[in-house]
């Protein structure tokens, strides 16, 4: 039998810039905080835009949000040297006995910035419809590999000449079945169907039947299909 | 020749979180230190508390070697930084090495808490480096700390920056040469900046911060 | 050279009155105010001070009780010494439950002096320091002497602030040194002194806070308004 493990599962939420990442975890947090004991760890470039976007939202106690500074290097403080993440999470879990889960928030970076499996335990990779419908092909190995891909802002699909459900195929085939979810905060069943993927995956940890994989680099570039 | 030891210590891509530490770079900036005053910044800085900061790691190495407890260079390097900011940046930075040495080793302080150029010591003493290498680090570190942090915060040419290391080359080897003969925390040096002091004091307060200190 | 010490050294008898022991060097201290278990002393300068190759010293000491409140009549102007150093020493001891209060005038450098001071104070478990400390780089129009200042506070047989400033013209245009003419210091040692937070103030790791401003006219400092509060916490009664 798989040893269940005694700490909170960490859930990294990367992506670039803008596709939704802080407002993904405040639809969490607001979501989840009856049901479970959240922290959150944010990596802005900028301090702590985030912390305090996600402060002043209300939706979590304002100390279980905690900003890591990555000097600028968002992609470095996730993957080569994780150490300010690691202590900022052991903090949490030191100062909030019985912590569930913790939502690590990248700092935006580009398509092909992961988390060290030695940080998280799982990634969510957040993409959107208005970056275009094409990103999903272009890959990534978080577009690629991550535990779950997400295709933001559906709702603003007509806006920018998007097919959204499209860009969700796409995103399945790349995935070679790996789960993809496309997400509008106004749609409460997509932001059901995230929250229930995270429960999920959650209790899979706790059971000890999750095994953390690292989407790893970037992969071969290749045209073919 | 350097230790291996030595050079692990010395390279940045040791994973201790030194890529959120401009040493004071990003508040002097903030504060009104023009970039091109850099390279005297770097001057000043070795001149007062990196010679604050080598002088306590070699105390500090010393009574490790010896078996003897940390707390008087502690103490030594406490009444030395007098910013209670200051104070804790250097702790939280000091928790990186901490950490890497508990990961490896087991190491756990008395103290659960170091000022990092002691944690940086408690390192180099498992990894059985000289007092003269341990200064030299500390000096290394702070020097190549602003020059990576400049290419972040200020235009120039990363050719500039390696420049600019290489000049403050001397003004590292008289930190070295001072400190690494010390053993008794009186005699750290205590040397000041009381304007970059404030600088960095405020550092606590600044929003849109790239580095923690 | 021999110094010539300005002591003054305070200490309870046995009816409860405070008992003052004073002698004159450079500085000449005088009983200005008593009153139950403080006394407030003046120091006046006995001669043109600070000269080159003087050696100023000054011993203070609040023994167990008492609280010592110490003013300079005015401010000290060091002049141009001819290349010889003048020396300031001060030697501080506050006792078990005493306190000691120096409301320090400006040191100021005239171009050409050299000055080297000393500071070392000694505070007991439950005693109370404060001290204020302003020193000007220039007369008027000038850009000063070179000047040292090594400092030491121990509170409780530990180390509580240690600082070497070295003040010379080439050391203090390097950047982030000084940065202007006036460092205007107000140092508590052996207490924590209550007041709004401030980004002047300095919290010591020990029992202890440091405020401090660097500006290039004196009565633009910050420490000003900071020195008053500080002050009237520690010596209420006078
Ligand atoms: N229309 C729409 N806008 C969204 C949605 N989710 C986030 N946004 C907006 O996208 C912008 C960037 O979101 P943010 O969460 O800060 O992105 P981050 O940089 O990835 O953290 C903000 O203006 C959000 O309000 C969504 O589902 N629909
Ligand atoms: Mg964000």
């Amino acid at each position: 039998m798989p040893e269940t493990p005694t700490r909170a599962m960490r859930l990294g939420i990367a992506g670039p810039v803008g596709t939704g990442k802080s407002s993904l975890i405040g639809l969490l947090c607001s979501r989840l905080t009856d049901r479970l004991q959240l922290g959150v760890v944010t990596n802005d470039i900028y301090t702590d835009e985030d912390a305090r976007l996600l402060r002043s939202a209300g939706v979590l106690d304002p100390d279980r949000i905690r900003a890591v500074e990555t000097g600028a290097c968002p992609h470095t403080a996730i993957r080569d040297d994780i150490t300010m993440n690691s202590i900022a999470i052991e903090d949490l879990e030191r100062d909030y006995p019985g912590l569930q889960l913790v939502l690590v928030e990248s700092g935006g970076d580009n398509l092909t910035a992961t988390f060290s499996p030695a940080l998280v335990d799982a990634q969510i990779f957040v993409l959107d419809v208005a970056g275009g419908g094409d990103v999903v092909r272009k890959g990534g190995p978080g577009i690629a590999r991550a535990d779950l891909l997400i295709v933001n802002k559906t709702d603003l699909a007509p806006y920018v000449d998007v097919d959204a459900a499209r860009m969700v195929q796409e995103g399945t085939a790349a995935r070679d079945g790996r789960p993809v979810i496309g997400l509008s905060r106004l749609d409460t069943k997509s932001v059901s169907a995230v929250c229930d993927w995270v429960l999920a995956t959650l209790a899979s940890y706790d059971a000890g039947t999750h095994t953390a994989h690292d989407p790893g680099p970037m992969a071969a570039h290749s045209h073919t299909q | 020749m350097m230790s291996g030891g030595a050079l692990l210590l010395g390279d940045a891509r040791l994973p201790t979180g030194g890529h959120t530490q401009s040493a004071g770079l990003e508040p002097a900036l903030l504060t009104g230190l023009s970039p091109a005053s850099i390279p005297g910044f770097i001057v000043s800085r070795l001149r007062t508390c990196v010679r604050v900061d080598a002088g306590t790691a070699v105390v500090g190495l010393r009574l490790l070697y010896a078996g003897a407890p940390l707390d008087p260079v502690v103490d030594a390097w406490c009444a030395r930084t007098p910013s209670e900011v200051v104070q804790a940046a250097s702790i939280e930075a000091g928790r990186g090495y901490l950490r890497l040495h508990q990961r490896l080793t087991g190491f756990a302080t008395a103290t659960p808490a170091l000022p990092r150029p002691l944690a940086v010591a408690a390192l180099a003493h498992s990894w059985d480096l000289s007092a003269a290498e341990l200064a030299r680090i500390i000096c290394h570190d702070d020097v190549q700390s602003v020059c990576s942090a400049a290419l972040k915060l200020t235009p120039c040419d990363p050719v500039d920056t390696v420049s600019w290391a290489v000049a403050a080359g001397d003004e590292a080897d008289r930190v070295v040469t001072e400190v690494q003969g010390l053993d008794d925390p009186d005699d750290i040096p205590a040397a000041a900046a009381p304007e970059m002091e404030l600088w960095q004091h405020a550092h606590g307060n600044a929003s849109r911060r790239l580095f923690r200190a | 050279m021999t110094a010539r010490t300005t002591r003054v050294l305070a200490r309870l008898t046995a009816d409860g009155s405070v008992q003052v022991e004073l002698a004159t060097g450079l500085l000449a201290p005088r009983v200005v105010r008593q009153h139950g278990t403080t006394v407030e002393i003046a120091l006046v300068a006995t001669g043109a001070t600070l000269l080159g190759g003087d050696h100023l010293r000054v011993e203070l000491s609040a023994q167990d009780g008492t609280c010592l409140v110490v003013r300079d009549v005015a401010g000290t102007v060091a002049y141009a010494g001819g290349g010889r150093i003048s020396h300031w020493d001060n030697e501080i001891q506050v006792g078990p439950s005493a306190r000691l209060v120096w409301h320090a005038e400006p040191l100021v450098l005239s171009d050409g002096a050299q000055v080297h001071r000393e500071t070392h104070a000694d505070v007991a478990g439950h005693g109370r320091l404060l001290l204020r400390d302003t020193v000007v780089l220039g007369r008027a129009g000038q850009a000063g002497g070179e000047l040292t200042c090594r400092t030491r506070i121990w509170h409780d047989g530990r180390p509580l602030l240690a600082e070497d400033l070295v003040l010379d013209r080439h050391t203090r245009a390097l950047p982030g040194v000084l940065g202007a003419r006036v460092l205007d210091t107000a140092t508590a040692a052996g207490w924590r002194p209550e007041g709004p937070p401030d980004a002047t103030v300095l919290h010591l790791a020990g029992e202890g806070a440091m405020a401090r401003s660097i500006v290039d006219e004196a009565h633009h400092s910050e420490i000003h308004a900071v020195w008053r509060q500080w002050a009237d916490q520690q010596c209420a009664s006078l």
